[in-house]
C-alpha cells in the first residue's frame, strides 16, 4: 500500500495501457460547498473497484463527477483515455458507462419488462437486446419469475436487482453503482454482490461506492478510501482489509 | 396493441370524415358546440403533451393560448391580415418564445415549475394590458366583425386532428418512451442516458404551439379579446381537469375528457349560468377523489380497452414466446 503522493506520481508514469476510467486530481462541490479536494482514481480494464469512507466523504460526488452529472471546477475524467470531463450525462452513459443510482431507483408503475425495455431503449439491435435480456435473467433468475410483476411492488432487494439489469441492458462495459446494499437485508446484499461478482467474471468493469465496507473491500480487486472529500488510503482490497489504521478507523476493529 | 383497440381506434378516421361534413347539416349552436369541444379537446391534448408525458404540470398554458390570440388580433384586428395567414404565424410566434421559455422554466421541478408556469401566465396577460401601443391595453380588440363559424370550425378541426395524430405519434415512440421515463423518474432517466433537457424541451415546445393556434382561431371566432378574456385562468385549469378526467399521458384520455367536459359545462351554463363555475371546483373534488387515473383507467381496469405501447412490448413480445425459466420442463418421450 501507498501513500497518496506516491500513487499519483507512479499514476504519472503507468501510461493508460489498460485504463478504462481515470478521475485527475478533481475538484467538485455543490454551489458553494466544495466536497472534493483533488481526488484522483483509477480503474483498468475488468477491474471491480470500490470507493468506500464514512458518510459525507465525497464518495457518490465521485460517480456524479465521472458521469458529467456534477461538471468538477478543477482537474478532469478520463475514458479509454478520452476527456469526458465537459460531456453532457447522456452523452457519457452512451459512451457505454451504466449507471445504477443510489436508492434501487426503478420505475414503480411498470413491469419489471417494461423496466428492463426501457433500460434499452438505445439498443435498435433487437437480438442484442434480447441477448441482454438473456444475461439480466441469468444474472438474477428472480427477475424472470416475476416478469411481469409492476416494479413499485417488489421487495427492496429486488427492486436493486432490477435497478441493476436495467443497467445491463444497454451492454455497457463499464458500470458505476452508487451504495447497491443500502438499506437491504442481508439475504439480498450477498445476492446483489454475488450478481455483481458474476458481472466482474464476465468481463465488466465496475465501480462501486458503498458505505459496507467490509464487504465492499472483500469483493474489490482495489479500493480507494475518501475522507473529507480527499484522498486517504488505497491499495488493492485484501491490502486494505488487513491495514491496521483502515480496520479501526472503517471496520470497527 | 392488440386487435380490439385497433378497432376502435380504427372508428376514429370515421368520426373525423363525420366531423368535417357536419357543417352540411349542422347550423347556428349545435355547429358551435362542436367547435368549442374541438377547441376544449384541443387544448386537452396540447397539455398533455407536456404534462401528462412528463409530469410536469403547467398552471400557464393559457399564456400560449392568449399569446397566439393576441397575435391574431393585432394582425387580423388591427391591420386586417387575412386571419389564414395570422393563425399560423400565431403558432410559429408561439413556437419560437417556447424554446427560450422552455429551457428557462424546466429547470424547476415538481410545484415550482407549476407555480413558474403560473407566473409565466400573469405575466403575459400584465404586457398585453400594460403594453397598449401594441395591444391596444385593457380596451381590447375588435378581431372581426364577420362571423365566420365554418371557418373556424374547420380549423379548429384540422388542428385537433394534427395533434392527435402527434399525441398518437410520441405514445408510440422512443421520443414519448423517454418522455415516460422523466414522469416515473427523471434520475433514473438521467442514469439510462436519457437527454433529459432535450426531451423535455422539446415535449414543451410541442405542447405549446397547439393552443397557440387553437388561442388564434378562438381570437377570430369570438370577435373580441382583451387581457382578461384571453388570458383568464379557466383555460389552464380547464386543460388541466379534462386531460385528468380523461387520462394523464395517453392517446385517449384527453379526447374521452373533453368531450364529457365539453357537455356537462355546456348544460350547466345553459341551465345553471350562476353555477357553472363552482361546478368547476366540485369536477375537481369529485375526480382527483373517484378517478384520479382518468376515465381511460377505469376503462382499462375493467377490460374494456386494452391499449398497449407498442414501442414497450418488443421484449415482451419476444420473452411471450418462450417459457419461463421456472415453467421449462423438460421434453423427454
Amino acid at each position: 500500500m501507498k501513500s497518496t503522493s506516491e500513487e499519483q506520481r507512479a499514476t504519472q508514469t503507468r501510461g493508460t495501457d489498460g485504463t478504462v476510467l481515470e478521475v485527475e486530481s478533481v475538484d467538485a462541490g455543490y454551489g458553494e460547498m466544495k466536497i472534493l479536494h483533488a481526488v484522483s482514481a483509477r480503474v483498468d480494464r475488468g477491474e471491480l473497484v470500490s470507493i468506500i469512507g464514512p458518510n459525507g466523504a465525497g464518495k457518490s460526488t465521485v460517480l456524479k463527477c465521472i458521469l458529467g452529472l456534477i461538471k468538477p471546477t478543477k482537474g478532469r475524467v478520463l475514458f479509454k483515455g478520452e476527456n469526458i470531463t465537459a460531456n453532457a450525462p447522456h452523452k457519457i452513459i452512451a459512451s457505454g458507462i451504466g449507471y445504477v443510482p443510489q436508492g434501487r431507483i426503478v420505475f414503480p408503475d411498470m413491469s419489471v419488462l417494461e423496466n428492463l425495455e426501457m433500460g434499452g431503449f438505445t439498443v435498435r439491435d433487437k437480438a442484442r437486446l434480447t441477448g441482454n435480456l438473456e444475461r439480466v435473467f441469468d444474472l438474477f433468475p428472480v427477475l424472470d419469475e416475476r416478469r411481469k410483476q409492476m416494479a413499485g411492488t417488489m421487495s427492496g432487494g429486488q427492486q436493486q436487482m432490477l435497478a441493476i439489469g436495467r443497467a445491463l441492458m444497454s451492454g455497457p462495459e463499464t458500470i458505476l453503482l452508487d451504495e447497491p446494499s443500502l438499506g437491504l437485508a442481508p439475504r439480498f446484499v450477498d445476492i446483489v454482490f454475488e450478481g455483481l461478482l458474476r458481472m466482474g467474471q464476465e468481463g465488466i468493469t465496475m465501480v462501486v461506492v458503498e458505505q459496507n465496507a467490509a464487504r465492499a473491500l472483500e469483493m474489490a480487486d482495489r479500493a480507494y478510501v475518501l475522507e473529507f472529500g480527499r484522498n486517504r488510503f488505497e491499495g488493492t482490497g485484501e491490502e486494505l482489509l488487513n491495514d491496521e489504521r483502515v480496520r479501526r478507523l472503517y471496520l470497527g476493529g | 396493441m392488440t386487435m380490439r383497440s385497433k378497432l376502435r381506434l380504427g372508428a376514429l378516421p370515421v368520426i373525423g370524415v363525420a366531423a368535417a361534413l357536419a357543417p352540411l347539416f349542422l347550423a347556428g349552436y349545435r355547429l358551435v358546440f362542436f367547435l368549442l369541444m374541438f377547441l376544449h379537446v384541443g387544448l386537452a391534448y396540447s397539455w398533455n403533451l407536456v404534462s401528462g408525458f412528463t409530469g410536469y404540470i403547467s398552471f400557464g398554458h393559457v399564456a400560449f393560448f392568449g399569446i397566439g390570440a393576441y397575435v391574431v388580433g393585432i394582425l387580423s384586428g388591427i391591420h386586417h391580415w387575412n386571419w389564414l395567414i395570422a393563425v399560423p404565424l400565431a403558432g410559429a410566434l408561439v413556437l419560437v418564445i417556447s424554446l427560450p421559455l422552455g429551457w428557462l422554466m424546466l429547470r424547476l421541478k415538481g410545484p415550482y415549475f407549476a407555480i413558474g408556469m403560473l407566473a409565466v401566465a400573469q405575466a403575459t396577460a400584465l404586457v398585453a394590458s400594460l403594453w397598449d401601443g401594441l395591444t391596444r391595453g385593457g380596451l381590447g380588440i375588435f378581431v372581426s366583425s364577420s362571423y365566420n363559424v365554418v371557418g373556424v370550425y374547420y380549423g379548429l378541426l384540422i388542428v385537433l386532428a394534427v395533434v392527435m395524430g402527434v399525441t398518437y405519434w410520441v405514445d408510440n415512440s422512443r421520443f414519448g418512451l423517454r418522455l415516460l421515463s422523466i414522469r416515473e423518474d427523471e434520475s433514473a432517466a438521467e442514469a439510462m442516458g436519457v437527454d433529459t433537457t432535450r426531451d423535455k424541451i422539446l415535449a414543451f415546445a410541442l405542447s405549446a404551439l397547439f393552443p397557440g393556434l387553437i388561442g388564434g382561431l378562438y381570437a377570430w371566432y369570438i370577435g373580441y379579446i382583451d387581457p382578461r378574456s384571453v388570458f383568464s385562468l379557466f383555460f389552464s385549469v380547464n386543460m388541466i381537469l379534462m386531460t385528468l378526467l380523461g387520462g394523464a399521458g395517453t392517446f385517449l384520455g384527453p379526447l374521452i375528457g373533453g368531450i364529457a367536459f365539453t357537455f356537462v359545462v355546456e348544460s350547466l351554463w345553459v341551465r345553471f349560468p350562476e353555477y357553472h363555475l363552482m361546478s368547476t371546483g366540485l369536477a375537481v373534488i369529485v375526480i382527483v377523489m373517484f378517478i384520479p387515473n382518468g376515465i381511460i383507467d377505469v376503462l382499462k381496469k375493467r377490460g374494456w380497452l386494452t391499449h398497449r405501447r407498442r414501442i414497450l412490448t418488443r421484449l415482451i413480445r419476444s420473452v411471450e414466446t418462450t417459457p419461463q425459466k421456472k415453467a421449462e420442463v423438460p421434453e423427454r418421450v
